[in-house]
Formats: structure tokens, sequence, C-alpha cells
């Protein structure tokens, strides 16, 4: 078994440097040490690198799926176009910003294809949600048995109190009868929510730590 | 065994009306939607708007309440799709804190973000990075990658990333040289848009920084607010209609105020169409019942 | 006085000498209850997670149907603290699949999940002998950005309509698009995530659902290994001294006693 492959490097490093990074920023967190806090320090800056580090894993990833399906003549025009937006982008970024030192948030080709593809697709999909939200409303909001039944008088109380409507109609009775509704009830709920899921997330951290949590590291040997 | 939606083929017998009135076929609903949409934001109705909110009160007296040349931090994280509810926030704030002489700060933990923040400081201040106030008044961070790791990078030390978004050395700034620790414990408000959570800032900023924080939120997520307001935070806004109620209450209504009718022909339509497959329901339970007697 | 601690020379920050004692008390309390269950001295049980059992019965459904099932682990990098639940569910659901001969399509958003997917989705194959049937093609990579990969995933389950569609990690505004075209393609729909605000959503259109933390246990009710089942166990003890102290602060708090919320906020 080669060294690359052996159980030291992919399963015991990255437990050790998980354990070691969890347990510094803990640390760091509720200490004033200055030898913690600098270490601290440097390994959030060195994330922050490695996370830019994924954008390029991301497009080389993207590159090799696509040109596959190019190659086995499977999704040719998508994934061709896909490919020559993609690294058009790329390359135009590049240029401009080593050969004219004109960065992208600048540049004004780089900001038209945010603008005019992006910017449209993105807002498009998430309005998608309006039409959504409104059928799976009305099929799930059925007073089937007394829990539902609370749900959709619930349910529609926020509607009417959120939108200009409902006051103009009912009144601040309505209004008041919301806030109640949010500030109180909604409140309690989410605070059980929130602390139910904070305990998970201790429970998950100290199964890292400890090393009974390994799916995140893959395989341990080949 | 559940599951099978709208693809289970129906049995051969006709329907009667209750039964149809209980499975609209989602075009139906999806054109209704499109035109009590449309409608009003092309001919205005002009409804008012109501009671402003408390936490919008909250949020407006509390940006209000801070003295001038106070550091706002404005983390603006989102992209095209939060933005239709959560730009108007920021353009409302921001000319709140332009009246106030607040210093601005700006940061975003997406690429996606950079051309909303861009379009805010020419919205509302005129310019961006040639506004002749820039790096004494205002800068823009721009977008730092990991989230809450390159936040927190950026908390420690705000010199973290070097530059601004143009490539400016922040050193350089006059913003940054009578900050006495250079960490985000300078800041004197955070608040943070977009679609993302809430919690984060509270978490990340408020609470190791001593920042006091509110938001600009959409209003999917602002139900997971109110657990911290108000001990934890003096308010946020709830959406579209919080952007509306802190136009009204800067005295500046814009895009927000103009979407409210579209908004609560939206919900009133959703509310009738629940009331019409709810009605349905009862009437052929109880056609059922009768049946069986 | 108490927050500067001179043995080892550092002080701590300030409002968080008690929240750290309190999280100490938490680690020991959960290596307690892994040391209690490793000697069976106590033997925790996790209640039944009906969404769980349910995998089962969609992993069938497909299996009769012939039709693909559907996982995804959500949007969230394998950082987050949902992907690694989402995983752990996942190459439990690809070993039943793999067993019963059901065509497992993975999906994702995030890169950083893909090794670890192609990993553990191989590797499930080939821990039940089936590693020739492992499709690589089936794990796909939709799109890095939120909305395309929305709807990358709504053309797909309008195309390969899966017998189920699982939707157990992290999920934000994404979530009703994904199910509702799950329930379009008549898939029968298993979500989870911690997110309580996009809870609702699976809730109206999914028929089960993972509520917050049941997702994080999720993984230690499938493994059933004993020291994941203590740090469950830990978690209830926990909240146990969790409850004490809201019972206890808030009877004397209301009896105009300050000094036990002083001492929580040193």
């Amino acid at each position: 078994m080669s060294i690359i492959n052996s159980e030291l490097l992919r399963r015991y490093l990255p437990w050790g440097i998980a354990a070691f990074l969890i347990i510094l920023t803990m640390a760091d967190t509720v200490v004033i040490e200055p030898t913690i806090n600098s270490l601290a320090s440097s390994a959030l800056q060195s994330s922050t690198v490695v996370g830019a580090f994924v954008v390029i894993i991301s497009v080389l990833l993207i590159s090799r799926i696509h040109v596959r399906r190019v190659s086995r003549k499977r999704t040719v025009i998508e994934s061709s176009v896909l490919l020559i937006s993609m690294w058009g982008t790329l390359v135009w970024g590049f240029f401009r910003l080593f050969g004219a030192g004109v960065g992208p948030t600048s540049d004004t080709t780089i900001l038209n294809i945010f603008d005019m593809i992006v910017s449209p697709g993105d807002s498009t999909v998430f309005a998608i949600l309006a039409f959504f939200i409104a059928s799976a409303a009305y099929r799930a909001f059925r007073a089937r048995n007394l829990d539902s039944a609370i749900l959709l008088v619930v349910a529609i109380l926020c509607m009417l109190a959120k939108a200009p409507i409902g006051e103009t109609i009912f009144g601040l009775g309505i209004v008041k009868l919301t806030d109640f509704v949010l500030n109180v009830a909604n409140t309690a709920g989410r605070r059980v929510f929130l602390m139910a899921m904070i305990l998970a997330t201790i429970a998950l951290t100290i199964r890292i730590i400890l090393g009974y949590e390994r799916g995140w590291m893959g395989r341990a040997t080949e | 065994m559940k599951g099978g939606g709208w693809a289970v083929q129906q049995s051969e017998n006709k329907k009667t009306l209750l039964q149809k009135l209980q499975e609209i076929d989602p075009k139906w609903i999806y054109l209704i939607q499109l035109i009590v949409i449309s409608y009003p934001l092309l001919y205005p109705l002009g409804l008012p708007l109501g009671t402003i909110s408390s936490e919008t009160r909250g949020l407006y007296g509390a940006i209000d309440a801070l003295p001038e040349g106070s550091i706002v931090f404005h983390a603006v994280c989102m992209g095209p799709a939060a933005a239709a509810e959560c730009q108007p926030s920021l353009e409302a704030i921001l000319k709140h804190d332009l009246e106030k002489g607040h210093k601005l700060i700006f940061y975003t933990d997406q690429a996606p973000g950079i051309p909303y923040i861009e379009q805010a400081m020419q919205n509302v201040l005129g310019a961006s990075k040639d506004h002749p106030d820039y790096g004494k008044l205002y800068v823009n961070i721009g977008y730092i990658p990991q989230t809450y790791t390159g936040f927190s990078a950026f908390a420690a030390d705000l010199f973290f990333t070097g530059s601004d978004v143009y490539g400016n050395d922040l050193r350089s700034m006059e913003f940054f040289k009578d900050l006495p620790t250079k960490t985000a414990s300078d800041f004197d408000f955070g608040i943070t848009y977009g679609s993302g959570n809430f919690q984060w800032i509270i978490t990340y900023l408020s609470d190791p920084w001593g920042v006091t924080c509110g938001g600009g939120i959409a209003a999917g997520i602002a139900a997971e607010a109110y657990p911290f307001y108000p001990q934890k935070t003096p308010g946020f806004l709830v959406g579209l209609r919080g952007g509306a109620e802190y136009e009204v209450l800067i005295g500046k209504p814009g895009y927000a105020a103009a979407g409210m009718d579209a908004q609560s022909l939206a919900h009133l339509s959703i509310i009738i169409m629940v009331l019409i497959g709810n009605v349905a329901f009862l009437l052929s339970k109880m056609q059922g019942g009768m049946q069986k007697t | 006085m108490l927050s500067n601690l001179s043995f080892i020379g550092s002080s701590f920050r300030s409002g968080y000498l008690m929240p750290s004692v309190l999280l100490i008390t938490s680690v020991v309390l959960v290596g307690i209850s892994i040391y209690l269950t490793i000697n069976r001295v106590i033997k925790p049980t996790i209640r039944r997670l009906p969404a769980i059992d349910a995998i089962d019965e969609a992993v069938g459904r497909c299996a009769e149907l012939g039709k693909p099932l559907h996982y995804c682990p959500g949007i969230g990098a394998i950082s987050h603290q949902d992907s690694i639940p989402g995983l752990a569910i996942g190459a439990y659901v690809a070993r039943k699949c793999a067993e019963l001969g059901v065509r497992f399509i993975f999906t994702f958003m995030n890169a950083t999940i893909q090794p670890i997917a192609m990993d553990m989705i191989q590797e499930a194959y080939t821990l039940v002998g089936k590693a020739d049937e492992f499709r690589a093609d089936d794990v796909i990579w939709l799109s890095p950005r939120q909305f395309a990969f929305a709807t990358g995933l709504v053309g797909l389950l309008s195309r390969e309509r899966p017998g189920a569609s699982l939707l157990l990690g992290n999920y934000a505004a994404e979530s009703l698009i994904c199910t509702e075209a799950g329930f379009r393609a008549g898939a029968i729909q298993i979500a989870g995530c911690t997110n309580s605000y996009q809870i609702p959503y699976f809730a109206t259109t999914c028929d089960y659902v993972l509520i917050s933390e049941e997702l994080q246990t999720a993984g230690v009710y499938i493994s059933k290994i004993p020291e994941q089942v203590g740090t469950i166990q830990g978690q209830d003890y926990i909240r146990l001294l969790i409850l004490l102290l809201m019972i206890v602060g808030s009877i004397v708090y209301s009896l105009g006693i300050k000094s036990l919320d002083a001492f929580l906020k040193m």
C-alpha cells in the first residue's frame, strides 16, 4: 500500500487537522491569549484562501464533466455553450486584469454579462417560488384535523396581516394578533429549533473530534 | 404508501364540482397569480401601507440614534434572487445613513453581491469608487470567500484583505486612520441583507465584537430573526414590506412601497384559493358523511 | 476577578467565562455518556424516526416500479453541519439501492462534496459486491450556483421521474422548487434540514420530514454505533441541564433575585 493511500494520510491526518483546528478556534473564541489568537487568526485567513481555491476546483471539475459529455456526444450543444461562455468570461477577465489593469468589478463586459444573463436568470427562478408557494399552499393547507386547521387559520392570519390589505379590511386587531403569533408563539418554537440545532452541532463536533464521525473523510483506504 | 402527486392516473369516473375544486390544475393557479401580481404593478391601486411594525421602528430608531460619524457596517449578502426584496431596504437605510452623516463600510459573502453594492452606492451616493469621499467616509471591501470563516478573519483584522474591491490599499485610507483597534469592535452598527440567515450576524459580529446588529432580510427567513428581537437586535426589516415601511419612515417612498399593492393582491388570491379548496373539502366530507347515513 | 486566570497567563473574553464553563460541562457530559454507553452501563435508544424508516420503503417502491432513486445532500459545502449527516445517510441509501438493484442518482451543488460522494457511493456498491454496477455518471454535479442547481434538479426530476426523492442536508430558498418538482414527478419525498425557515416548505410538500436535529441524529439512528448513540444521549443530558437552568432561572428572576442572571453573564 503506497504512502498516499495509507490509512495514516487518508484517515488520521485529516482527523488530526480537523480536531486541532476545531479546538483552536473554540479556544480563540473564549480566551485572550496572544499565541492562540494569532494561530487561530492565521487558520481563519488560510481557510479563506483555501475557499478561493475551491473556485478553481469548481471550474476544472465543470470543464472535465462537460468535455466528457461533448466527447461522448451526449449534450453537445448545451455543454459547448457552457464551456465557451465560462472560459470566454474567464479569459476575458484575466486579459482585462493583467493586460489593462481593469478588475472584474469594474469591467463593463463582465458586468453586462452579469446584468443580462446571470441576474435575470437567478431572479426568474427565485420568482417562480411565488407561484410554487401558491400551489403548495392550496394543496397543503387543508383542515383535515385540528392541527392542520390551526395551521390554516394562523397562515391566513399572517398572510393577511403582513400585506397592507389585511389592515385595510380588518383593522389594527389583525396586526396585533399576528404580532403576538410571531413574537410569542413563533419565537418560542424557533428558540426550540435553535437550541436543538446547537445541541446537535455540539454532539456532531465532539464526534468529529473523537473520530466517530468519518463520513466527511471519504474512504479510509483503497 | 404516500406520494404520487399529479402523476397518478385519475379514475375514469366524472369528477364532481367539489372534487374539481379540490384538485385545481396548478396552471390555473399560476395564471391567477400572474394576473393579480402584474395588474397592480401596471395600474397601482394606492392601498394605504398601514401600521409600521415595531421591528421596523426599532431599526429606524437605532440608526437614527447613532451620532454623526458612526461607522455602519453593511453586509450585503444577497444575490440577484434576494435583491428584489432586499435592495429597496438597503437603499432606504443608506439614504437614512447619508442624512445622518454616518460612515459606511460594505462587505459581501458572495460575488454576485458586488454589483448590488455598486448599484446602491450609485443610486444613493451618486458614485462609488469615484465619489470624492470614497476612502474617507465610504469603503467597499467587496467579496470575501468562505462566509463565516472569511468574515471572522476580516472582523479580527480589518486589513485582512489588504485592499478594497477596487484594489486600493486599505491601510492608506483615511477611513481607518483613527480606528482604535482596527477590528470589528470599531463598528457602531451592523446590518445584514439577504435570504441567507439572520443568526450569523449575531453569532459572528454582535456577540464576539459587541456590535449592535439589525437586518434587511427576506420575508422567508424573517421568522428566524424574531427570537433575537428585541434583546439581541433592536429591529429588522421583513422583506419588501419592511423596506416599504422604512421608506415611509424616512419620507422617501420608492420601489418597495410601489410593490405593496401587488403583495396585497397576491396574498389575498392565495387565501381565496386556499379557502375555496377547504370549503370544497369540508362540503365533500359532509356529503360523504350524509351518504353513509 | 474570576475572569483572570493567572495559571496560564490568559484571560477569558468579556462575557465568555460562564459560556465556556457550560461548554466544558457539555463536553464532559457527552464524554461521560459515551463512556457509560460503551461500557453498557446505560443502553440509550433513539426514538423511532418515521422518515428514516420510510427510506427502506422508498427504496423498495423504486425497486418495484423500476424507477431510479434520487438523493441530494443539499447546497452546502463539506464543512457544513448538515452535509455530514446528509452524506452519512446517503451512504446508507446507496448501499440499500445497490442491494436491490435500484439506480441511485446523486446530485449536489458544492464542488467539495464530489470526491467524498464518489468515494462513498463506490464503497457502498463494493460492500454489497456490485462494484461493476456503480455508475459515475449518476453522481451529477448540476451547478455551483443555487438557482441554476435548482433549475437543473427540476429538469432532472422531470426527465428521470424517480420513484423517490430524498433531500437531506443543507437547503435554502431553492428547497420549495426542488420539492414541487419531485411532487409533480410522482416521487415519494423525504426531506430534512436544520434551517428552521425551510422546514415549513418541506412539511407542506414532502411526505416525511426530518426536523432540525433529527437530521443530525438520523445518521446515528441508522448506524447504531454505541459511541455515536452515546453522544445523542449526551445531548439529552445537556438538554436536561439547560431545562434545569431555565426553570430555576425563571423562578429566581421572577422573585427579583438577579444574581444568577449576573453569574451566567460573567
